[in-house]
């Protein structure tokens, strides 16, 4: 089997448009998020959203730009930025046998929404032609495909919240088995529309706005009460150690365990159970134990459920061992990116290994005796000899993911 | 100043995919606006949008510019008789 390294990273995020920015961010404890407008969505009750500063004339003329969803213009620029970071070529011949995977959730959601609002108010007899090619689902993966010539595996994987991490995971089994060489992987969100976040609001698991914004989502604290929705793309290059050392790349960590494990349950509700075999799954897939973990990046939804349920499962796979590792939630400061959540959560966790330092939770300031692990509170933590990371991520409908990275060696 | 339909649908080519066919004579075969099919379908949605009209789109047998024209004319005139097909630039 083929080893399998991270070569490059490309962030669009609510801490920025840059890997090294996000995490500059990420280490000050720089919270994402903030209201919207008081002109957008009137009838919007929790007016706050981590946002990307994103202006899409930056990256691509006018007469491209129009015809791509946003979920595509954030995907396009991060992989062209992780192409970048990687300083990746691919010759002709390889190209066949190098693809992308792209995670999301709703995908060219604005697309669809902006044809409805020209059907149901504005009363037009005829909607935009472009309209499906933006909306679908694959649109991201397909303009990636065509951006680098990619002309192996180019899939789209959309399992809600573990959308991207689903991505990187099969991307790199599928480097792991020989299928391909090198894949760009991760997921794009661009879902900060009125209908959703009328929706996202009703189903209540959206933290109600603090007087200061940026204290809203407060994971693993007593106070806590849900998330703030987040947007953007993450993506990473992936390719097998043979090639990277051949090229002389820069590695910037080895994806050595995966799993993908359903709860066959609650819609909605995550299991203890459920997170602990996926978690236990990554550990026997990278051949590990649990002793290796330094770190792990929590879902960290800051949901009441989600934050004593993962506590539980982490205390379930790592038993006594648990009150050592440094356990942070970084969706407090970039919001919860759905489907590019897990991808977004792999890089924080990957530069967390490359500069040896741990982001924090934020915002925790009510200690939940039901919370009782190490979440790195408040201030980032310099560490030494961190080797090995794990990336959790648990979704609606059940697909759960977890993907651990070790540093190279 | 009046503008042409010719130089109108020029002005959409340039402004919604920046294809610039400088001076392209009626007769060029429609092929000649660089457009692909999905490009077309759009190029005619935006045609719809400017003119204010709704364009067939089955059976179409366009071959050259003039032909486009020809359609856009004579859609207009069916549909929004009173609208000035060549209105004054400013």
């Amino acid at each position: 089997m083929n080893r399998v390294v991270i070569s490059g990273v490309g962030v669009v995020s609510p801490l920025g448009n840059s890997g090294p920015e996000f995490f500059d961010h990420l280490i000050a404890g720089k919270s994402g998020v903030s209201r919207f407008p008081d002109d957008f969505a009137p009838r919007l009750g929790i007016r706050i959203a981590a946002r990307c500063a994103f202006n899409p004339e930056e990256h691509f003329p006018r007469n491209i730009a129009r015809k791509l969803d946003p979920v595509s213009q954030f995907a396009l620029v991060a992989a062209e930025q992780a192409v970048q970071d990687a300083r990746l070529e691919l010759a002709e011949e390889e190209k066949r046998r190098s693809g992308v995977y792209v995670g999301t959730s709703v995908g060219g959601i604005k697309a669809l929404f902006d044809s409805h609002i020209q059907l149901l108010v504005e009363n037009a007899t005829r909607l935009p032609p472009l309209s499906i090619p933006m909306a679908m689902n694959n649109a991201p993966v397909s303009h990636i495909s065509a951006r680098f010539g990619l002309k192996g595996a180019c899939l789209t994987y959309s399992t809600a919240c573990s959308s991207s991490a689903v991505a990187i995971g099969e991307a790199f089994r599928l480097i792991q088995h020989g299928y391909a060489d090198v894949m760009l992987a991760g997921g794009s969100e661009a879902s900060l529309e009125y209908g959703l976040l009328m929706a996202w609001e009703s189903l209540g698991t959206l933290a109600p706005e603090a007087s200061d914004p940026a204290a809203s989502c407060r994971p693993f604290s007593k106070d806590r009460s849900g998330f703030v929705l987040g947007e953007g793309a993450a993506m990473v290059v992936l390719e097998s150690r043979d090639r990277a050392l051949r090229r002389g790349a820069r590695i910037l960590g080895e994806v050595i365990g995966y799993s993908t494990t359903a709860e066959a349950g609650h819609i909605t509700k995550p299991s203890e159970a459920g997170m602990a075999a996926a978690m236990q799954a990554a550990l026997d897939n990278a051949g590990i134990t649990a002793d290796s973990i330094g770190y792990i990046n929590a879902h960290g939804t800051a949901t009441l459920v989600n934050d004593v349920t993962e506590t539980r499962a982490i205390k379930q796979v790592f038993g006594a061992k648990a009150y050592a590792i440094p356990v942070s939630s970084t969706k407090a400061m970039h919001g919860h990116l759905l489907g590019a959540a897990g991808a977004l959560e792999l890089i924080a966790s990957v530069l967390s290994l490359q500069h040896q330092i741990l982001p924090p939770t934020i915002n925790l300031a009510v200690p939940d005796p039901e919370c009782d692990l190490d979440y790195v509170p408040g201030q980032a933590r310099k560490v030494s000899g961190l080797t090995t990371v794990m990336s959790n991520s648990f979704a609606f409908g059940g697909t759960n993911a977890v993907l651990i990275v070790r540093a190279d060696r | 100043m009046t503008k042409t339909i010719l130089e109108r649908l020029k002005t959409l080519l340039l402004n919604e995919y920046n294809i610039d066919v400088g001076l392209i004579k009626t007769d060029a075969p429609i092929q000649s606006l660089g457009l692909d099919s999905l490009d077309m379908v759009d190029f005619f949605y935006a045609i719809e949008k400017e003119f204010k009209i709704k364009l067939p789109t089955q059976n179409l047998d366009l071959k050259s510019v003039q032909d486009l024209i020809a359609l856009v004319e004579r859609t207009v005139k069916e549909q929004t008789p009173g609208q000035p097909l060549n209105p004054k630039t400013e």
